[in-house]
């Protein structure tokens, strides 16, 4: 123990309060020396905090403080924090590509294979890549979307379904191409309805075909499309159940044809009868025109049904027929890839990121600036008079 | 050798931690802020809590501290000076039983703490120092437990060294006629 109870100092204490104060000194060295005696007996030192205390109340305290830990070299922390910025960027950035892929369409992985316009591109089950089977799954070869409600079914028997399908397949050569799809549709006893060719940038034939083949030979054509493409890069199918519509028609066209030979019925009994010949007159003419009136909704009805069937009989295909860009035959340049262009557009958003910037800027001056200080003045006040307050308590 | 080794032993040098620091004070200063409280309180839970307190408050205050304190052993004795005045108040405004009453309060609870060779004596010290007037008991522990100077006592207390001084001889001198009272 550094000081304890210096006797000297205590001495030299004492003699300094008697020329300060008057205050007597110890009236003899004997009262001095037997006060100091005293003093020792006495056990000031002997209480001591509990050691499992003394440890706890240090770790508390010490966990409050922040560790600084050994203060690495300046160039380690640039490193450090310029690897982290860098493996942000890297996870945002992936996270975008990721991202793009799921929203850019699920048939834009299927890679260059199966090419050649030769055997079935679209399924191969045994490719290696993951990515690749993940799309195939996705290829809906097979279903029509399941979601139909059960209707009431048509006297023949069968559902009606419109199907429809969309194709955007990317070819070696569409002039080849193009034919070839049309005497597939001829073999399977289809038609097409609507053929559109242009010229792409690259000066290349380009074509939009929409192709209605038999409904039970829908699958079978999209699988022979398929076959034709180097690539498929999009494509969609959905079937509307139109069979409740058509036992709806049914119904009406029943009921009208009821109403009709009863009509016909009566008119002819009409004409059998005998009186008035204007009376008679009349009631034929009213006779007549009520049977014109339901005739002709019949023809509308039968038009509908006969729609219906038509539709549901043969499925709607249109394909896109797009030339495959002769750069990609170089993989080590990707499609599109301009540097001039790259470099037009990072300028561009640097200026951009600048205007957003100089924007913020302004509108921290001229808004909220002054509204915080409207607002964090009084607040400032009040905290800082408290503040204030508190500190001459402690003081005190 | 390494410096932060070598200045172990005083908190005030080491200033490029401020951890190593603080826990160099507080070992260093530990059992003399809680003997400095212990004697002036009834028990060793309260001289527990007010000696965490302390600390706690020395903590808060440590950052800004640390660099512009010349003695940190008073520093903390004031702290304590206040926490305890703090404890007494708190404990006079809604009295549990009256201090009167129980004279000898501060000896009825001996605590392991007090396993010491001279447990007799420390019960007795504490006893005869729950008689005395706040301000002798102050002052007696302040010099004697808390081992201060008189300057320093001066600066705690916001008195003269010379009033200290004196304070503390009429103080020692009323101790003594305690003690000589009792053995009578």
């Amino acid at each position: 123990m550094s000081n304890r109870y210096d006797e000297s100092e205590e001495l030299r204490a004492r003699q300094l309060a008697a020329q300060l104060e008057g205050e007597p000194v110890p009236e003899s060295d004997e009262e001095s020396s037997s006060l100091t005696a005293f003093t020792r007996s006495l056990p000031w030192e002997e209480v001591r905090p509990q050691p499992e205390f003394r440890r706890h109340l240090r770790r508390e305290l010490l966990r409050q403080l922040p560790a600084p830990g050994p203060r690495r070299p300046w160039y380690v922390r640039a490193a450090l924090y310029a690897g982290a910025a860098v493996g942000g960027l890297l996870i945002l950035m992936i996270g975008l590509a990721l991202g793009g892929t799921r929203i850019g369409g699920t048939f834009g992985g299927l890679d260059e294979r199966g090419g050649r316009g030769g055997g079935p591109a679209a399924v191969q089950p045994d490719m290696p890549q993951s990515d690749d089977q993940y799309e195939q799954k996705h290829v809906p070869a097979y279903a029509l979307p399941s979601g139909i409600q059960p209707s009431p079914v048509p006297a023949s028997g069968e559902r009606m379904v419109i199907s429809t399908a969309q194709l955007t397949l990317i070819v070696e050569d569409v002039e080849v191409s193009l034919p070839q799809v049309q005497s597939m549709v001829q073999g399977m006893g289809g038609y097409i309805v609507d053929a559109n060719s242009y010229r792409t940038e690259a000066d290349r034939l380009a074509a939009t075909i929409t192709l209605r083949v038999p409904a039970d030979r829908f699958q079978e054509a999209l699988s022979q499309l398929r076959a034709l493409a180097w690539k498929v890069e999009s494509e969609s199918q959905s079937g509307q159940d139109v069979t409740q519509q058509y036992v709806d028609l049914q119904a009406q066209l029943h009921a009208r044809e009821a109403t009709v030979k009863e009509l016909e019925a009566l008119l002819a009994e009409v004409r059998k009868s005998e009186g008035n010949a204007e009376e008679k007159a009349q009631a034929i003419l009213s006779f007549y025109n009520q049977l014109s009136m339901l005739r002709s909704e019949i023809d509308q009805i039968k038009g509908q049904m006969q729609y219906f069937e038509q539709m549901s009989a043969m499925g709607t295909i249109v394909v896109n027929l797009s030339p495959r860009e002769p750069k990609v035959e170089q993989p080590v340049v990707e499609e599109g890839f301009r540097p001039s262009r790259i470099l037009r557009d990072a300028a561009r958003s640097l200026v951009s990121v600048f205007q957003a910037l100089y924007k913020i800027l302004i509108y921290l001056v001229v808004v909220i600036l002054p509204v915080l200080a409207a607002i964090g003045l009084p607040v400032g006040l009040v905290l800082f008079i408290w503040w204030r307050r508190r500190r001459r308590q402690r003081a005190v | 050798m390494d410096p932060s080794m070598r200045n172990r032993s005083d908190p005030r040098a080491n200033t490029e931690d401020p951890v190593a620091a603080f826990a160099s004070l507080y070992d260093a200063e530990m059992p003399r802020v809680y003997r400095y409280i212990r004697y002036q309180v009834d028990s060793m839970e309260e001289a527990e809590d007010l000696t965490a307190d302390v600390f706690h408050q020395a903590l808060r205050h440590w950052p800004r501290m640390q660099k512009q304190l010349r003695s940190p052993r008073s520093w903390l004795l004031t702290l304590a000076t206040h926490r305890v005045a703090d404890h007494f108040r708190r404990r006079r405004n809604r009295p549990a039983f009256p201090l009167e009453a129980a004279p000898n309060l501060a000896g009825t609870q001996p605590g392991p703490e007090e396993m010491a060779v001279r447990q007799e004596e420390v019960n007795m010290l504490l006893a005869r120092l729950s008689e005395l007037p706040e301000r002798d008991r102050t002052i007696l522990t302040l010099r004697f437990a808390g081992e201060l100077s008189h300057r320093e006592i001066g600066q705690v207390l916001g008195i003269q060294e010379g009033a200290s001084a004196v304070a503390l001889l009429r103080a020692l001198r009323r101790l003594r006629q305690s003690y000589q009272g009792e053995e009578r």
